[in-house]
Order: structure tokens, then sequence, then C-alpha cells
């Protein structure tokens, strides 16, 4: 431990004035200053600290002559531009990155320290910036494509319940279950307006309300009415989604089914299992001459996978390069 | 700190792919250069590897602008194609048909226009020496940059369309073939 310690002493003492050790030891310094300190001084320390950190880890990155320098000294650069404008969207400054790195790579071969004089690289290096900048940027297009799927998906959250197997460009990885469709938000959200619409009433206007109901009902301004007093943020997808509700006779009371379907893009093995589809059941039972309602937690209805409404085909299979009854797949009707 | 990060659906698919499609084309675009511009072979892989990454970007670049264009009902079907591979109501297969070859064929022309001015552009860049009468290189760095902007080499332009159509078809072969494994 001690040993360590010294260890450490060492690599940091400076050995002259200017030198990379230098302007670490004044980032620690400022930082165990800013550790005793509060409010607006600790936040200006913290800042000054962090950016002679930025001094000090770059000219040990040129000392060391390290390939990943600009890169670092860039992401280093943009969390302290992140710090001071916290305004600028952090998406844009990840995009910024790359390229920015790649600028930082040339600027040591364009720039003259004797004569501190800009001029044009020689040709070598000329033509490993051209390809070290066009990685870069290409690099920010992929994480631009990244970010703008991620705006798609905070306009269509419920989009990630969907099966993206068949897609060319994106991929699940993580939390692949976890996403639940907004459908079952807003049944989750109107249960309790139900409940206390429906309980206590007459039951036999109830009863007649009910029975008027054993077909499917879109009720579209009876939902409308319930969504508009919630406080739920609305999305782009909300368009999408339809409430439908049905009643059937269940002991000597009704059940009450509301479902919410999704009617917007979805991919074809969606179309065969609906993984967009909620429903929330409410028990209505007499109790006396008033009624009683009681709405169970709405949950995710998974479809059956029937042998007719779906086929493990993916869509390339689907494409027919070639006409039906001529090579090897000539048994397949369909 | 990072959760405006997520990560629940990542683009690596295309990510892979584009790499892949960069090596084949820059290879096919390499040997072609090195017959018809009678370029030195590691020129040859130089010009085709940059002008690739750039005219790939300059699709990107296309792509986000287009669809930052298009209103709300049309984003639609972009993300549902994208997403799912299927355009969103579009039933009809000649309107799939239409809009994917009238798609190929606008991307082919960004890619042919960009990877033709690209490799002008690289010449005056970097090598102003090599095919170039010896006036040509006394001329100043920007003064080269723009006349090769202005002037047009119709020979040039064939090989650069000849080059593409072959690594494009070529990467459309290789698609196809990956997919016939699956095709039964």
């Amino acid at each position: 431990m001690i040993k360590a310690f010294r260890k450490l002493v060492q690599l940091l003492r400076p050995p002259q004035w200017g030198s990379w050790q230098t302007f670490i030891c004044v980032a620690l310094g400022l930082f165990l200053l800013s550790l005793f300190t509060a409010d607006l001084r600790r936040e200006a320390l913290a800042i000054a600290s962090f950016a002679s950190l930025s001094i000090g880890l770059t000219w040990l990155g040129l000392e060391q002559a390290w390939i990943f320098t600009p890169w670092m000294t860039a992401a280093l650069a943009l969390v302290l531009i992140h710090t001071l404008l916290p305004f600028i969207s952090p998406s844009l400054l990840m995009i910024l990155w790359p390229p920015f790195a790649g600028l930082l790579w040339l600027t040591p071969h364009c720039f003259d320290v004797e004569t501190n004089t800009w001029h044009t690289p020689v040709t070598l290096i000329r033509q490993r910036f051209l390809l070290i900048m066009g990685v870069q940027l290409l690099l920010s297009c992929w994480l631009q494509f990244h970010f703008l799927t991620q705006s798609w998906l905070d306009q269509y959250p419920s989009l990630l319940v969907d099966d993206f197997q068949d897609s060319f460009f994106v991929a699940k990885t993580i939390g692949r279950d976890r996403a639940r469709p907004r459908g079952v938000q807003f049944l989750q959200a109107i249960s309790p307006t139900v409940e206390r619409r429906l309980n206590q009433q007459d039951w036999r206007v109830m009863a007649d309300w009910l029975n008027s109901l054993s077909v499917t009902h879109e009720l579209t301004e009876y939902t409308q009415d319930l969504l508009s007093e919630l406080n739920i943020e609305p999305t782009a997808e909300d368009q999408f989604w339809i409430f439908q509700v049905r009643a059937f006779p269940q002991g000597d009371g009704y059940d009450l089914a509301w479902q919410a379907q999704w009617e917007g893009p979805r991919s074809a093995q969606a179309r065969a299992i609906d993984p967009y589809l909620s429903e929330m059941r409410c028990a209505i039972t007499p109790t006396g001459q008033m009624s009683t309602a009681t709405c169970q937690a709405p949950y995710v209805v998974i479809r059956k996978r029937t042998s007719d409404s779906f086929t493990d085909e993916r869509w390339w299979q689907r494409l027919r390069l070639w006409p039906r009854g001529f090579g090897r797949d000539a048994d397949d009707s369909g | 700190m990072l959760d405006f990060f997520s990560l629940a659906l990542v683009p690596y698919p295309i990510i892979v792919f584009q790499i892949l499609a960069l090596l084949v084309s820059t290879a096919i675009e390499a040997w072609i250069f090195a017959r018809k511009l009678y370029l030195p072979r590691k020129f040859c892989v130089q010009y085709a590897l940059t002008i690739n990454l750039a005219s790939t970007v300059a699709v990107w670049l296309f792509g986000f602008l287009v669809q930052a264009l298009l209103p709300t009902q049309s984003k639609l079907f972009v993300i549902s194609y994208l997403f799912f591979q299927t355009l969103y109501t579009f039933e009809e297969s000649w309107m799939v048909n239409l809009i994917s070859v009238s798609g190929v064929l606008t991307i082919f022309m960004i890619v042919c226009l960009v990877e033709f001015k690209g490799i002008d552009i690289l010449e005056a860049v970097l090598y102003p020496e090599v095919g170039d009468a010896k006036e040509e290189s006394k001329q100043p760095f920007w003064d080269r940059v723009y006349s090769a902007i202005v002037q047009t080499d119709t020979d040039k332009l064939s090989t650069i369309f000849l080059a593409n159509a072959c690594s494009n078809s070529a990467i459309l072969i290789l698609v196809l073939i990956a997919f016939v494994q699956w095709y039964d």
C-alpha cells in the first residue's frame, strides 16, 4: 500500500515546471480544494480541475505518442462543453465526437510550433487524414442513425414489443421482454375511473347497458372522455390505439372486457400473434339493488400461433424470385 | 448520465453489412481503376476506399435529409420499412416495388456523382504529379481543387459508372446467395 503510494508520488512529481505532471497535480489540488467548498465556488473549482486534468492527459498522450490521444482529448473537451453548456443536447456532442477527434488528429501535422504558423500538410498525411476523416464521418452517421431510431421509439414506444427479426437495419439487444405496450398503461390508468363510474349504480339500468354491450363496441366517445381526464404524457402513437369493450354474463353478474388494439405499423410476425393487444377485465356483480365493480390488472393477450395464421417464413422467403412449381419448392402449394 | 443512450434497439445489422459491403466494393473498384485509369495499385486501393467512404456518408446524409423533410404520415412508412421490412398501409406489391426501385436508383446516382467528383478532388489533393501535365502541379493547392471540381473527364465518368455497377451488382449477388441458403 505504502509502496504503491510512493510509486504514485514518484510518477506524479514534476521533473520541471512545464510538464504533464504539473497539470495533473494542479488538477488534484483543485479537486481537493473543491471538496471543502460549496455551491458556485465548488462548481468552478471542479471545472477548473477537470480542464487541468484534460490538459495534463493530452500532454501525456502527446509525449507518449498514444494512438488514441485525439479521441481522448476530444472526449474530455466535449464532456467539459457538456458541463459548461448543458443546453446542448448530449447526442449532438456524441455525434460531433468522431469528426472532432479527426480534426485534432490533423492539427499537429499542419501546425508548426516553432514558427507558430499553419501550413498544408504533406501528401502522406493528407491521404491518411482523408481516410481517417471518412471513417469518423461514417461512425458519426451510425451514431446519428442510432439516435434517430431512439427518437422514433420515444414517439412510438409500443413498437419495442414487436419482433424485429425481419429488419435489415436494427436488432433488439437487451431488455427484449421488459417492454410492455402502451395499451396496458392506458387501461391501468382508466381502471380507477371505470370502477368509480360503475360502482353503486342502479343494477337494472346497469344490466340493460351491459346487455347492449354483448356485441363488441368501440365506445370511442366514452373512452376519449375517460382518457382526456388522465394525465398520461401524450405521444405520437396515441392515435393508433383503439379501445373496444364487450360484456358477457358471468355467474349472476357480468364480465366487462376492455381491449386496447394497435392499428399502427407492425411486423409480419405481429400480424399473427399480436403482442400489442392489451386487455382488462372488470367483474360487475349485483349487491342488492346496486352494482359493484372490481377491475383486474390489465395484461397483454398473446394469441396462440395457429398453423394457418402464422408461418415461420421470413420476408425473403416470401419473395418469389422464380415462378412456383419450378425448382425445389414445387411441392409447396400455398 | 448516459440515460439518453438506450441500447434496447441497436443498428448493428446495418453496420456489419456496411463494413462488408465497403470491403467488397473497395476491392472490385480498385481493380477496375487499376485496369482502366492506369494508376499505381496502391493509389487505386486508397482512392477506392476514400471515395466509397465519401459516397456512403453522402447516402446517409441524403437519408437523414429525406426523413427530416417527410411529413409525419409518410415517416411511418420509413419507420415501418426500417424496423419491420414492411411498408405500412401499402399492401399492393407494385407500389412497394416502385418505391424501392426508385430509391435504389436515386442512391446509385448519388453514389456515382459523389465518387466521380471525389476521385477528381482526390487526385488534385493528393497526387498533383500523377496523370497530369507538369505545369499543373505548379498550380496552388486550392486552384487545383477548384479546377478538379469544374472540369469533367468523360472517360473517368464512364470508368466510375462501370466500377460502381460492377461492385453494386456483386454485393447484390452476394446478398441473394446469402438468402438462397434459407430459401427453400
